[in-house]
């Protein structure tokens, strides 16, 4: 990558760095000058056409020269370019894909989640052209919806304003309890602060004020920040010192970390997943693409590499913790991963293996069996079918 | 080319100024000579900057690339990928942003009344700043000679096209390994269309005058396709379609009879003029068309599918998990796709209980999509340490069931996605005064049993030492 990059930078600026268009530009210009004085010159009665025809021939000569230079430095530059290792992805890539060529639903089902995520971030006239261009029809409520939150960012973004923010925070205050988001006291914690910063050090009454409004009813929940914030403001004219100045610093208090968290809530509650599925799956594929490339290199070595099981790949794509989504439970004694059909069971000393396996190991629930990691024994009646649950 | 043209251009008008006796006559051939190199230099100039428009684009291409190679980036996939997005997040943006203008770019539906600036995907490039990124003009172009190709008709295009680009089309070839070139297939398609237009002789024209250009060159594939669009010379469009009228005519009347002599002829009939039928049918077009697109996409470096597309497959099979495919989601067989769904579940919204699902794959954005890809392959489990089972048989990790009963009061937000119903108030302050320690457990285990535990998706409440700790191994 390094150096293949290296080069091609390195041509990129040998290319640009020829002057010979410029040059010609220029020569003609002059040339044109030179026209003109002629005219100048005739209509003065002066046709004497020497030094222009000389002016052509030097004109004729540098262009030729510059002309031929620039196209070797093209011809130089593409050929190198042809050097550089090429890469094509489709090379990699054996396996089913998505096909939208001649497949009108797949294409109209990919338009529509480009759409949506066009929608969640905000370009609504991009949305209104595809809708026009592709011919499928979005409806006004889902637009109306996904203004609102842009509404909502905008100004948080362009006017530093929290207020629309804080007003959709509270008429929803219910659901983001629900969903268990503190954003709504967060995006109150931050408006307390700007307040208070804007204000003069002695006189913080407004933010006094605005903590007076607003925070009491978060006085369940979040009593224990409150009660450092108005600390601070207590202590506010006194020398730093103590550990609450730097409370206030310490926090997170970035547009852009409440930006992101307003767009997730928002989304999660209008019955949408926080982030975009699309651009989540895109970022996932760049994570993946190695392995793919790894086992596509690995497979052109030998030949019999497809031993995994139906429909599956046959390798392991190591995602970060906060790309899974899905418990995943590998059955210790099948190595299998258990699904709906095949769920983990719980046995009586608390260890858990696969459906399938315990029915192999009961014999078709015949027999008691030891547990495969303890010596407790137990019938397949004492198990308990488990769910593994991410919070 | 352009300058020696008009390096003759000067020289002839001054010599004719130098023999015009007149001054008016002079003065007059001298403003047309400064006229044109007006316009010569005016063409200069676009050409220039159509160059350094090139220019600029690769500049600012390697430009964006030296952001990671700067840093020697290290490769992703392995186990550092924890924060890729958080690594460059603006530079990860970005790409999906460019696959996405690609990829509209490349599906656009090209109307030639609209210009450029209206395409969807050149608008979000603009809108992003990223119109130096993509090679929207070229790939439109692409687009645009396909369409003249496949609706139009239009063989002009693709023919000046060919000649534009004889050498390039030329290493494709051989790089393809492939027996027929796009420039035989054009002209091939330009013969065809003067025999199905009866126009006899500019059929012959075409093929003594280009056809046999290809003949020696590799002589088994296009001799003999040559050969057989010979055969059309004498047989055209509706002779053919005579023939099948007959056949199907016969066909209807006699279909019981499978044994009969004529079916089996007119079947035999229908195999061997097939293959002609096929050269004079509209699908060929569609196939020169593609067979085009190809060779402009290779001209150019451009992947032949969208990058979109391939990525997001890889992505896709990177998460699909064999969980995913248990989401209660139908597949309507149809081409009519709607955004109501999305309206539908927001009704539902308010009596939603369980823990969403935030997994791209269960999502209805890309669950039909992705339905036919394999599944990841799993080996490792990612069950939390410290897993409790509730009575119910739902398991959580010990410290998220606590966090999410007692709900810190700590700046940390909790980024959970559960809901459920409210605890009580006032086990809730009770074990608010226990929520200091919450992330020691040797405490948590002291405070166990005093408290009823709720469980995050059902909204049932349990005792606590109904509570049993599992060992998912």
């Amino acid at each position: 990558m390094s150096s293949s990059f290296k080069s091609l930078s390195e041509e990129i600026d040998k290319l640009s760095g020829n002057r010979s268009l410029e040059n010609i530009v220029t020569d003609s210009d002059s040339l044109l000058a030179g026209l003109e004085t002629l005219k100048h010159n005739i209509e003065n009665d002066n046709d004497d056409l020497t030094s222009t025809k000389a002016q052509v021939k030097s004109w004729t000569d540098k262009t030729l020269k510059n002309e031929k230079s620039i196209n070797k430095a093209i011809k130089s530059y593409s050929a190198k370019i042809e050097k550089l290792a090429s890469f094509k992805l489709a090379n990699v890539y054996s396996y089913q894909s998505i096909e939208v060529k001649d497949n009108p639903r797949n294409r109209k089902l990919l338009d529509r989640a480009i759409v949506m995520d066009l929608l969640r971030n905000g370009h609504f006239d991009i949305v209104e052209r595809i809708e026009s261009e592709r011919d499928i029809p979005i409806p006004p409520e889902l637009i109306a919806k996904f203004k609102e939150l842009d509404d909502i960012l905008v100004s948080l973004r362009e006017h530093d304003d929290l207020r629309p923010a804080i007003e959709w925070a509270s008429r929803n205050s219910d659901k983001l309890k629900a969903i268990r988001s503190d954003l709504e006291f967060d995006l109150h914690k931050l408006q307390f602060i700007k307040l208070y910063r804007n204000s003069k050090k002695s006189e913080p009454f407004e933010a006094y004020k605005y903590a007076k409004d607003n925070f009491p009813n978060f006085g369940a929940t979040h009593l224990d920040t409150i009660s450092k914030l108005l600390f601070s403001i207590m202590y506010s004219s006194a020398a730093s010192g103590h550990g609450f100045e730097s409370y206030l610093t310490d926090l997170n208090l970035s547009n852009d970390s409440f930006y992101n968290q307003i767009c997730q809530n928002y989304c999660s509650l209008i019955g949408l997943s926080a982030n975009s599925p699309l651009y989540s799956t895109l970022l996932t594929s760049y994570i993946a693409l190695p392995n793919f490339i790894k086992y596509h290199k690995i497979s052109k070595l030998s030949n019999n590499l497809n031993w995994t099981s139906t429909n599956e790949i046959p390798f392991e794509i190591n995602l970060p913790a906060s790309l899974q989504f899905h418990s995943i439970f590998i059955c210790p004694v099948s190595k299998e991963e258990t699904t709906p059909e095949n769920p983990p069971m719980v046995l009586p000393c608390h260890h858990i293996i696969s459906k399938e396996s315990l029915l192999k190991l009961s014999r078709n629930s015949v027999a008691n069996f030891k547990c495969p990691y303890c010596p407790g024994t137990s019938t397949i009646t004492q198990a308990v079918q488990a769910k593994f649950i991410n919070l | 080319m352009l300058v020696e043209r008009q390096k003759g251009n000067i020289l002839s008008q001054l010599k004719l100024i130098e023999m015009s006796s007149s001054k008016a006559e002079k003065t007059q051939l001298m403003n047309t000579l400064i006229e044109q190199q007006k316009r010569f230099n005016q063409l200069l100039r676009l050409k220039v900057a159509q160059h350094n428009e090139f220019i600029s684009r690769l500049q600012s291409r390697i430009l964006r690339l030296s952001i990671i190679d700067q840093n020697d980036i290290r490769p992703l996939g392995k186990a550092t990928t924890e924060n890729v997005a958080q690594d460059r997040p603006t530079f990860y943006k970005e790409e999906i942003n460019l696959m996405i203008i690609d990829f509209l770019l490349k599906t656009s539906y090209l109307n030639r009344s609209q210009s450029q600036e209206l395409n969807a995907g050149v608008m979000l490039a603009k809108k992003l700043g990223l119109e130096k990124q993509v090679d929207y003009d070229v790939i439109l172009q692409g687009l645009e000679i396909y369409n003249q190709i496949k609706i139009h008709k239009n063989l002009k295009v693709l023919m000046n096209w060919c000649t534009e680009n004889k050498r390039s089309l030329k290493s494709i070839q051989t790089l393809n390994n492939s027996d027929s070139s796009l420039e035989f297939e054009t002209y091939f398609q330009s013969f065809i269309e003067n025999i199905k237009l009866g126009k006899l002789p500019d059929a012959l024209e075409v093929a003594n005058s280009y056809l046999i250009n290809f003949l020696d060159i590799n002589a088994r594939g296009n001799l003999n396709q040559i050969a057989s669009g010979a055969a059309l010379l004498c047989w055209n469009h509706d002779s053919f379609r005579n023939v099948f009228a007959q056949s199907s005519k016969t066909g209807g009347l006699k279909s019981s009879s499978f044994y009969d002599q004529n079916v089996h002829m007119m079947n035999q009939i229908e195999k061997n003029v097939s293959h002609y039928n096929d050269l004079l049918e509209d699908l060929k077009w569609t196939k020169l068309a593609n067979f085009f697109l190809f060779n402009f996409n290779s001209l150019y470096g451009i992947e032949q599918s969208p990058e979109l597309l391939l990525l997001l497959s890889i992505g896709s099979i990177a998460l699909k998990t064999r969980s995913c495919a248990h989401e209660i989601n139908e597949i309507v067989d149809s081409e009519h796709i709607s955004f109501e769904s999305y309206l539908k579940e927001n009704l539902s919204m308010g009596a939603r209980s369980g823990i969403s699902n935030e997994c791209p794959i269960c999502s209805t954005d890309l669950f039909e999509l992705t339905s036919h890809l394999p599944f990841s392959h799993q080996v490792k489990s990612n069950i939390y340490d410290n897993s409790v089972m509730l009575p119910n048989g739902n398991v959580y990790q010990y410290e998220k069931l606590m966090l999410n009963n007692w709900k810190l009061s700590q700046d940390s937000v909790l980024e959970s996605s559960g809901s459920g119903s409210m605890r009580s108030a006032s086990a809730f302050l009770t074990s608010l005064q226990a929520s200091d320690d919450v992330d020691r457990q040797e405490e948590h285990a002291s405070l166990l049993g005093s408290h009823k535990i709720v469980d995050p998706l059902t909204g049932q409440s349990f005792r606590r030492e109904q509570i049993v700790k599992v060992y998912p191994t």
